[in-house]
């Protein structure tokens, strides 16, 4: 008949009931992205400070969704934003457009654009969600370095154990994580 | 041992201290073949008796200087004569011996050239260097035509000539003939695109013949004596003689005139033999253009040179012991090569730089082991690709050098360092062996040091 | 060229067999063919040099490979150029170009549209073997206001050398150093001060010189890109415009073997600026006491209406409108307003073109620009061609260089033209006629006038009746049975001219019998307070009119004036309505170049506010005044032209915008033998050759890698050299008391000339461009300066009745007795000077 069919539907559901619940009260719980999660970009600097970003729009002509406009202009040695001649006058991506597929980081001859796990992008007005170079480029350089699992402190003396090893943080975004450039890797 | 045969270094063997004076040249019948030529010969005899003689130019190709005035079109007004007296092909300094020597009979070989394909001017285009050369040449030119020898109706016939001394600045590609032509004009030294050849379009979009020192100056002798007597010597391919400039680890460097067909080991016997007794390890045969040898029994002449895969050239010829380090050979030739590239090919101007940068590298024990491959690949990129014959040549110099002595550039990659000691490092340079009347090059004006930098 | 029967050979490149003119380019019949040579050094407008050794091809039966772009096909010739032997050194030539290439790409100018990028994508290598430090040198050089040179990106290939060697004749940029270190640049002193140096960025084949406008500016694939013509002078170039977004950036040639090669000027590559200039009017204006109150169209357009529906009114049209314009403006004068004034003779006042109607049956040039190369010889009597008509000026220079022809140059001053001419003829100023006359009679210059002979002349003398020096150059052409090229000064002259905008004209060059007031009677009128109403589209008489107070006067006396234009020029600040116009890119539109050629433009950004064409404003001003026209579109106004004008009534217009030249449209204008007028020579952008540098034009190259013709030339004067060729002559014709006076009086003659950066409307407002002007200078005779006691350099006041100028001296070589002035010049304005009688007291300062 069909009580064993529906006996074994249910086995489904009871099996699934029991279980540890996926579902999280996002926004008061939030879960930490994946390390290649890739949300919103930051326009990297160098460690003297000046900009990576050369305003080649590269990352313009590779984005797929024409979401990302750039105008270059020339530095002066008065006014030097980049090394080299060329920098980035207007920097704008829209995310009203960006499909995040990350196209543009590969683009980047500089490593200047990065991705963030960054994904709370909302807001109020279109403009608002157009983000100026003001708003993408970071205050200091971001810290990379390899993926270490331990680290000796300065003396040599101890062993010191990293959390998030592998992991890359941006001094200004410290809850968001950038998947390391040049591994690739990561913890989960 | 044999015994030299002049025929152009003549009256300057037999009269060294003053072969220069028009009083000696006279004495000696200088101008005497001239005037048969102008009253007796006609123009076209006179091209006939130079193909039969079989003259071939000694500047480096050996191309029949007959066929070279017949290509010269009968019907264009003006045409020239250029002489190319721009000897820059390091280990030659054959033509510079002439200049200095016997201007005369240079003097009378032009204005027989000149007579023969029509020309009422001639431009002897002089290395900037040469300045006893050019200075001796300057005062036969002002004998010459104080004497009747030059100027309006030579000898009473209607042949005028006029002869211009131009001395160059200085650069190697200038010695390539239609570089000449520029560097003649006042543009800047490089070769023209061809055809036209310079026999069609030369100086100054004219006719022109551009020909080698050394030639014009065996010219007096043919006219003098007749095709019969000149192709007593040397070969049937290549008659008459040839003045080699012999220089390397012998023991009496300097410039020895035999006939076509001597060979090399009997050149070297006629330098002495090598230095301190050292054996013998590589030849160049024609100047640094030439692919190395690395033994002495081939015979000195066009063809035999060229079945040996190699060139008879300028008649260059340095013999090298075995102190010599050959990565240090082939990073000199390159570094000239690289240094006196016109810069307006690809190949020459950038594979040639390259190749001294890889060259350097290997020299001073930092090479990789695919840098032998990688300089054979610049070598072959360079080879028949390039503008004029610079880059040709830079290339067989290139690869003869890493093909023949691989075995040496792998040992300096091996050991890192160079795996000969520095006393012996230094190429032994081409210097003249004869005392009286030779300068020292750049002794005088011209501001030697800096040219020969 | 010569109709001469070429032979035909048969080649087989590549395995396909093909029949090709004996003696052209392996490079040019393989591409045609459709296989692709790479090349660097190559261009189909300069003679082959064949350096850069990358078209390196196998030939059957060669020792080694041959360079195609210099090697000329033979019968029975088997080539390859994809096999491994050349594809292996093709790959070679691009590894030892990119060891020394700096690779900075992202930050080039060029990047994206690159010859050298593209041909490594598909010749070069994958990799580079070469680990060494790469040649440096100082990065951005500006080598001119214009240029700015990357000597790091450079590959050598001598383009930009032979360009300003070849084609253009300044050598201000070469080759300096010899071997790796070989670099270009130019003298040290001097900058790349050509008026042609914009087509060396052009067809530099990497980033090594950009433009100083483009600098950064934007990338190729964020452009748009239009068909246009240049709107400056009446060669009428063919260019594309390109923006980004709605800004235009960029003005480049586009290659028309028919015009103008592959070239074009830099005034017209760089001086669009003015589109975009902070002052363009976006909005009509009407007059509200001292000042203007912006309107609306409708508002401004019954303003206007209403004055004009009655009275005596003018119109005067200016030279850089489009033919359209130039329909509407006649129709709407003659038949809304029904006024038989009009005129659109401004600078060239009074120019007698209509003189060669006795001759032709057409108003203008019986022969093309291309007519140029096959001529013989060559008559140019006229203002500098470098300064007015700079790519004519090329194209001239082309014809006798290259094409062997003699050259004439009749003129009171030294011409940029005496360099290569065969004969120059120095007459007074106003003494052309007389000295144009003589020529048939004097030696040697008689003899060097044969056919096929080409009549240049332009209206060289603002402020002069030129007509009969035309008289007598046509008497000239008719006799030795030549052809002439009547050179009007602006883009829009001709199509002036076509249309009937002349005040003895209809359209299709139809006489009218009661002639109309010409611009100065117009002038005149209306200074006398006898002009009710006067309407000046895309004109400025105050600047331009060679008499300034006059049209000063006429602007403030008239009853009415409607100003139809970009800027807010003099003449529109008097007037009483304005309304704004359309710049060139943005409008779709024909222009009629000096030849009578009819081009093609397309709108590419948008004008701002609501400006309209003047067609558009012309069709507003007949509706309100109850004509209505209909119009909305260009094809409507074509409609009517093809309806109304006699010689453009088989014109398809759709044609012009095609690809290719439509034959069947194109027929030779001049000496046919079907008597009546004639209509002009179509040819749009068609018949032109894909943007950048894969162009493949059927060029006749002869195998010389600079013409030693200029080596001659240039030769004959170093101290030094043989001076085999005779010195070109100059004769005196009609020196003697019988030449006439031009004018009596004290003082010296102006003779005035435009220069090519002038204080003009549109080339004022690239501040570029503006930079380069030479500013208040005067030319004079060294004779007349040593009276004066002045040397070059020396400040001089000029006083021509009670305007008083100061001007630097130029010793020239200029007619006695005559000081040439720059015609619109900074703190200089010869129309101020010449309203005052034509002559000048000159004093030093």
């Amino acid at each position: 008949m069909a009580l064993p069919e529906i006996l074994n539907g249910m086995k489904v559901v009871i099996t699934n009931v029991f279980k540890r619940k996926e579902t999280i009260s996002y926004p008061e719980v939030r879960r930490q992205p994946y390390p290649r999660f890739k949300g919103r970009h930051i326009l990297d600097r160098h460690p003297d400070g000046l900009e990576k970003c050369i305003g080649c729009e590269l990352c313009a002509g590779a984005c797929p969704a024409d979401a990302i406009y750039v105008v270059g202009a020339e530095n002066t040695p008065e006014n030097r934003f980049s090394p080299g001649e060329r920098y980035a006058q207007i920097y704008q991506i829209n995310y009203l457009r960006c499909i995040f597929c990350g196209l543009c980081v590969e683009a980047c001859p500089t490593e200047a654009l990065l991705m963030t796990t960054e994904f709370e992008l909302s807001g109020d007005s279109r403009d608002e969600l157009i983000y100026t170079k003001e708003q993408l480029i970071v205050d200091a350089p971001i810290i990379r370095h390899w993926p270490a699992k331990t680290e000796y402190s300065p003396d040599r003396s101890e062993k010191v154990k990293i959390k998030d090893g592998g992991m890359v943080r941006d001094a200004r975004y410290p809850e968001n994580f950038l998947p390391d450039t040049r591994t690739g890797k990561g913890s989960e | 041992m044999i015994d030299e045969t002049y025929m152009v270094l003549k009256r300057a063997r037999e009269f060294p201290k003053d072969s220069w004076t028009l009083k000696r040249a006279l004495d000696d019948g200088a101008y005497d073949n001239l005037k048969k030529a102008v009253t007796e010969i006609s123009q076209a005899d006179l091209i006939e008796l130079v193909k039969n003689a079989g003259l071939r130019g000694k500047g480096g190709a050996g191309f029949p200087t007959g066929m070279k005035w017949s290509f010269v079109p009968k019907d264009v007004f003006p045409k020239y004569v250029v002489i190319n007296h721009d000897e820059g092909e390091p280990g030659t300094f054959k033509d510079r011996e002439i200049a200095e020597r016997d201007p005369h009979q240079m003097i009378e070989g032009i204005a027989i050239a000149a007579y023969a394909v029509g020309a009422n001017k001639a431009f002897i285009y002089c290395r900037g260097e040469f300045a006893l050369g050019s200075r001796r040449m300057d005062r036969a030119i002002k004998e010459a035509y104080e004497k009747g020898f030059l100027g309006k109706g030579i000898f009473g016939s209607k042949f005028d000539l006029d002869i211009v001394l131009h001395r160059g600045a200085g650069a190697y590609i200038c010695g390539e003939e239609s570089a000449l032509l520029d560097s003649l004009e006042g543009f800047r030294g490089q070769p023209r695109l061809k055809p036209p050849f310079p026999a069609i379009k030369g100086l100054y979009g004219q006719p022109t013949v551009v020909n080698n020192t050394e030639t014009v100056s065996t010219l007096p002798h043919i006219v003098a004596n007749g095709v019969d007597w000149f192709k007593g010597f040397g070969t049937e391919k290549s008659p008459g003689t040839k003045v080699f400039s012999v220089s390397g680890h012998v023991e009496r460097p300097g410039n020895y005139e035999v006939a076509y067909g001597t060979t090399l080991d009997q050149l070297l016997d006629l330098a002495g033999g090598m230095k301190d007794g050292k054996t013998l390890k590589a030849i160049i045969p024609g100047g640094a253009s030439a692919p190395l040898l690395t033994h002495a029994d081939y015979a000195l002449d066009f063809d035999s040179l060229k079945e040996a895969g190699t060139m008879l050239g300028s008649g260059a010829v340095v013999y090298m012991d075995e102190t010599t380090c050959m990565v240090r050979n082939a990073l000199v030739t390159t570094e000239f090569f690289a240094h006196e590239s016109c810069g307006k090919c690809t190949p020459c101007r950038e594979g040639t730089s390259w190749a001294v940068k890889v060259l350097r590298r290997v020299e001073s024990g930092e090479g990789r082991q695919e840098d032998m491959d990688l300089l054979l690949d610049i070598a072959n990129g360079m080879d028949g690709r390039s503008f004029c014959p610079l880059g040709d040549a830079a290339s067989w110099a290139l690869r003869s050098n890493v093909k023949l002595f691989r075995e040496e550039f792998e040992a300096h990659v091996r050991e890192g360092r160079c795996t000969f000691d520095g006393e012996h490092k230094e190429l032994v340079g081409a210097r003249s062996g004869i005392d009286t009347g030779i300068s020292q090059q750049g002794d005088e004006g011209l501001g030697g040091e800096d040219r020969l930098s | 060229m010569t109709q001469q029967q070429t032979e035909m050979v048969t080649v087989t490149i590549n395995g396909q067999q093909v029949q090709a003119e004996n003696g052209r380019l392996l490079i040019d019949v393989a591409e045609e063919m459709g296989i692709f040579v790479p090349r660097f050094c190559y261009h189909p407008g300069m003679k082959s040099v064949a350096v850069c050794r990358m078209c390196l091809v196998k030939v059957e039966g060669m020792p080694k490979l041959v360079p195609s772009c210099s090697t000329p096909v033979a019968d029975g010739m088997v080539v390859e150029t994809d096999t491994p032997e050349p594809a292996g050194a093709q790959e070679d030539m691009l590894e030892f170009l990119l060891i020394n290439h700096p690779l900075d790409c992202p930050i080039c100018d060029r990047g994206g549209e690159c010859p050298l990028q593209d041909q490594t994508y598909a010749h070069g290598p994958g990799s580079s073997r070469f680990v060494e430090p790469k040649r440096t040198y100082e990065k951005a050089l500006d080598i001119s206001q214009l240029v700015v040179l990357d000597r790091e990106r450079c590959v050598l290939c001598w383009r930009c050398v032979r360009f300003s060697d070849e084609v253009a004749g300044d050598r201000f940029i070469q080759l300096v150093d010899r071997g790796s270190g070989t670099q270009i640049l130019t003298f040290s002193d001097e900058p790349f001060d050509s008026y042609f140096s914009g087509n060396t960025i052009q067809i530099c084949p990497v980033g090594a010189l950009t433009a100083s406008t483009y600098r950064f500016v934007s990338r190729p694939w964020d452009l748009k890109a239009a068909p246009s013509v240049c709107s400056y002078c009446s060669v009428g170039c063919p260019t594309t415009n390109e923006s980004r977004g709605d800004k235009l950036v960029r003005v480049q040639a586009l290659p028309n073997e028919n015009v103008n090669d592959f070239w074009i000027c830099d005034k017209g590559r760089f001086g669009f600026h003015y589109v975009d200039a902070k002052d363009r009017l976006s909005t009509p204006l009407v007059r509200d006491g001292d000042d203007f109150r912006s309107a609306t169209w409708g508002e401004a357009v019954a303003a206007a209406a209403e004055k004009l529906g009655g009275g005596k009114v003018g119109v005067i049209a200016g030279g850089h409108l489009t033919t359209e314009d130039a329909f509407a403006i006649q129709r709407l004068a003659r038949k809304t307003i029904k006024t038989p004034h009009l005129d659109a003779r401004i600078q060239d006042d009074g120019a007698a073109y209509e003189r060669t109607l006795a001759y032709s049956g057409v108003v203008g040039s019986t022969a093309t620009i291309n007519d140029l190369d096959g001529a013989r010889s060559i008559v140019w009597v006229g203002p500098d061609p470098k300064e007015v008509l700079p790519v004519l000026y090329l194209r001239l220079r082309k014809a006798v260089l290259d094409g062997g022809a003699k050259l004439i140059v009749v003129s009171p001053r030294r011409l940029s033209l005496d360099a290569f001419a065969t004969h120059v003829i120095r007459c007074e100023p106003g003494g052309e006629a007389n000295a144009l006359s003589a020529l048939t009679t004097t030696a040697p210059v008689k003899d060097d006038l044969a056919a096929p002979l080409v009549a240049c002349w332009s209206p060289a003398n603002p402020g002069r009746e030129t007509g009969a020096d035309l008289d007598s150059l046509l008497k000239v052409a008719v006799e030795k049975d030549a052809r002439w090229l009547v050179c009007a000064p602006h883009a829009g002259s001709q199509g002036m001219l076509d249309m009937g905008v002349h005040p003895a004209l209809e359209s299709g060059y139809r006489p009218i019998d009661e002639p109309g007031m010409d611009t100065r009677a117009m002038l005149e009128a209306a200074a006398a307070g006898e002009l009710d109403a006067l309407i000046v589209v895309g004109a400025d008489p105050i600047s331009d009119f060679p008499n300034r107070n006059l049209a000063q006067a006429a602007m403030e006396k008239v009853g009415f004036s409607l100003v139809i234009e970009l800027f807010p020029t003099e003449t529109a600040r008097l007037a009483d309505v304005v309304l704004p116009s359309t710049a060139a890119p943005e409008i779709e539109g024909t222009l009629t170049n000096l030849e009578r050629r009819l081009q093609k433009l397309e709108p590419l950004t948008k004008s701002p506010g609501t400006a309209r064409e003047p067609w558009r404003a012309m069709a507003d001003l007949a509706r309100a005044m109850d004509d209505d026209w209909k119009w909305t579109s260009f094809a409507d106004v074509w409609a009517a032209i093809t309806k109304e004008v006699p010689t453009h009534q088989d014109l398809d217009v759709a044609a012009l915008a095609q690809e290719v030249p439509p034959s069947a449209l194109q027929y030779e204008s001049g000496t046919e033998e079907q008597p009546g007028p004639r209509g002009p020579v179509v040819a749009g952008p068609g018949g032109q050759y894909p943007k950048g540098h894969r162009s493949g034009a059927p060029f006749k190259t002869a195998s010389w890698p600079l013409s030693w013709e200029l080596r001659q030339f240039e030769a004959k004067q170093r101290p030094g050299h043989i001076p085999d060729a005779p010195e070109a002559p100059e004769e005196k014709v009609g020196a003697g008391a019988d030449a006439a006076a031009p004018m009596s009086g004290e003082g010296f003659v102006v003779y005035a000339g435009r220069q090519i950066y002038d204080e003009g409307a549109m080339v004022s407002r690239s501040s570029v461009l503006h930079a380069l002007s030479k500013g208040a200078f005067v030319e004079l005779n060294d004779e007349d300066a040593k009276e004066l006691d002045v040397t070059d350099g020396d400040e001089v006041t000029l006083t021509a009745g009670n305007n008083e100028m100061t001007a630097t001296v130029v010793i020239a070589d200029i007619s006695k007795g005559a000081v040439f002035v720059p015609y619109d010049q900074k703190g200089l304005r010869a129309n101020e000077l010449l309203g005052a009688g034509g002559r000048v007291k000159v004093a030093k300062a």
